[in-house]
């Protein structure tokens, strides 16, 4: 059977056939990059103080991670009730540790889906991590920071040393090295598109705490830049939680998150109870969109 | 100072009293803000008008009744009864906060 009566030309060009057209000249054995160091992904989520609403969204943000079998550590640097490992399942005793007395230095606890929480960590204590604390962070593949309302740069630095941000290089970078006029035309339109609003990029290579911070609640664009001046040059998107959404003003949030019950009422964050409910699958977009942003797939490491 | 602060300032000989400072310390954080009461029952918290939780003294030990049903009580003299106890004022305060009162 042969639908198609047009003979097959043998000399069809291919894509690899016309790549140098805009790529550079070099073999494409010579364009592998070698594999890139193991990273984690560090997401910092700070609040503007009302209702413990990060909380929930990192709570949330740690369920997905482990839903996509990422190994997550959550650092609870909120000390106020409800907090991370209330949300996720923790015993009394263990997200209270920061509280309670002679609750000992801090540790890891695993709570809901296997997720590694933090707790017993109050300020004073960031300072000097215990080895097993540190090589769980060593280990995880994804680092969450719930943030209080204090939290500076200073604090991030001790658990998440600044990482040496130098990106493989990609085919963009390889296309700009060619100086092809190709690159000229995407260059000129993420240009006009980031003047739309869009967050921008930090320097090329200037080293960051985290990859990227999550201003929860922010209804205006100022909150936000508060905390991006706290962690600079960490670049902020803003989250804005249900009918907050309406009264958001200033530029346009990186996302919006339906209003749901928080896990305080129903025992577990709605992403482990409701995976299927419109929060959930924000909540699962996010969480894809942040593995996205750092070049990895959500099919990623180990819980 | 205020009616609390000076409530645990008066009880703060009695063995309980550090847990009870903890205990009503957090209770304070929460969001919103109950609302504080003293009395001869000793300390009460109220949000919205119901009751969170009432923790009264008894020297060595401070009994926490929780709900707005004041239903379920707790004798607290270890640090693992005030865990169980917080963690159960936590989450009556956000089912009070998740359902609100109907004012008449």
């Amino acid at each position: 059977m042969d639908g198609d009566p047009r003979p097959r030309s043998s000399s069809a060009r291919r894509l690899k056939d016309i790549s140098h057209l805009y790529l550079s000249q070099r073999s494409s054995a010579r364009l592998q990059s070698p594999a890139p160091a193991r990273r984690c992904l560090r997401v910092g989520i700070a609040g503007d103080g009302h209702g413990g609403l990060h909380s929930e969204v990192c709570a949330n943000l740690a369920v997905q991670f482990a839903r996509l079998r990422v190994r997550t550590v959550v650092f609870d640097l909120d000390p106020r009730l409800p907090n991370v490992g209330f949300r996720l399942r923790l015993d009394p005793q263990a997200y209270l540790a920061h509280v309670l007395p002679a609750s000992g230095p801090p540790r890891v606890e695993r709570a809901l889906l296997g997720i590694r929480v933090v707790v017993g960590m109050p300020p004073s204590a960031i300072a000097n991590l215990p080895a097993a604390v540190q090589e769980e962070v060593d280990a995880a593949a994804c680092v969450l920071v719930c943030m209080d309302p204090q939290t500076n740069r200073q604090q991030l630095e001790r658990i998440t040393p600044p990482a040496d941000w130098t990106p493989a290089p990609t085919t963009m970078t390889r296309a700009a090295s060619s100086h092809s006029p190709m690159f000229e035309a995407w260059m000129a339109t993420a240009a006009a598109r980031r003047a739309t609003g869009r967050p921008a990029a930090p320097p090329f290579g200037t080293p960051r705490l985290l990859d990227a911070a999550i201003a929860v609640g922010a209804a205006n664009a100022t909150a936000g830049d508060a905390i991006a001046a706290r962690i600079q040059p960490t670049p902020v998107h803003r989250l804005v939680w249900g009918s907050g959404a309406a009264h958001a003003v200033g530029s346009t949030p990186w996302a919006q998150v339906p209003e749901h019950e928080s896990a305080a009422v129903l025992g577990q964050p709605v992403s482990s109870l409701d995976p299927e409910h419109p929060a959930a699958r924000t909540y699962e977009n996010l969480a894809q969109a942040l593995l996205a942003g750092l070049g990895r797939g959500g099919g990623g490491s180990h819980v | 100072m205020s009616d609390l602060d000076g409530y645990l300032e008066d009880v703060r000989d009695l063995a309980c009293a550090p847990l009870l400072r903890i205990l009503c310390e957090q209770v304070q954080r929460l969001e919103p803000e109950p609302q504080s009461e003293i009395g001869a029952f000793g300390v009460r918290f109220r949000f919205d008008e119901r009751v969170v939780c009432e923790l009264s003294v008894f020297g060595a030990l401070f009994i926490a009744r929780v709900g707005p049903d004041q239903a379920v009580d707790y004798r607290v003299r270890d640090v693992a009864t005030a865990a169980v106890a917080l963690d159960h004022i936590v989450r009556v305060h956000a089912a009070l906060r998740a359902a609100p009162a109907a004012h008449a």
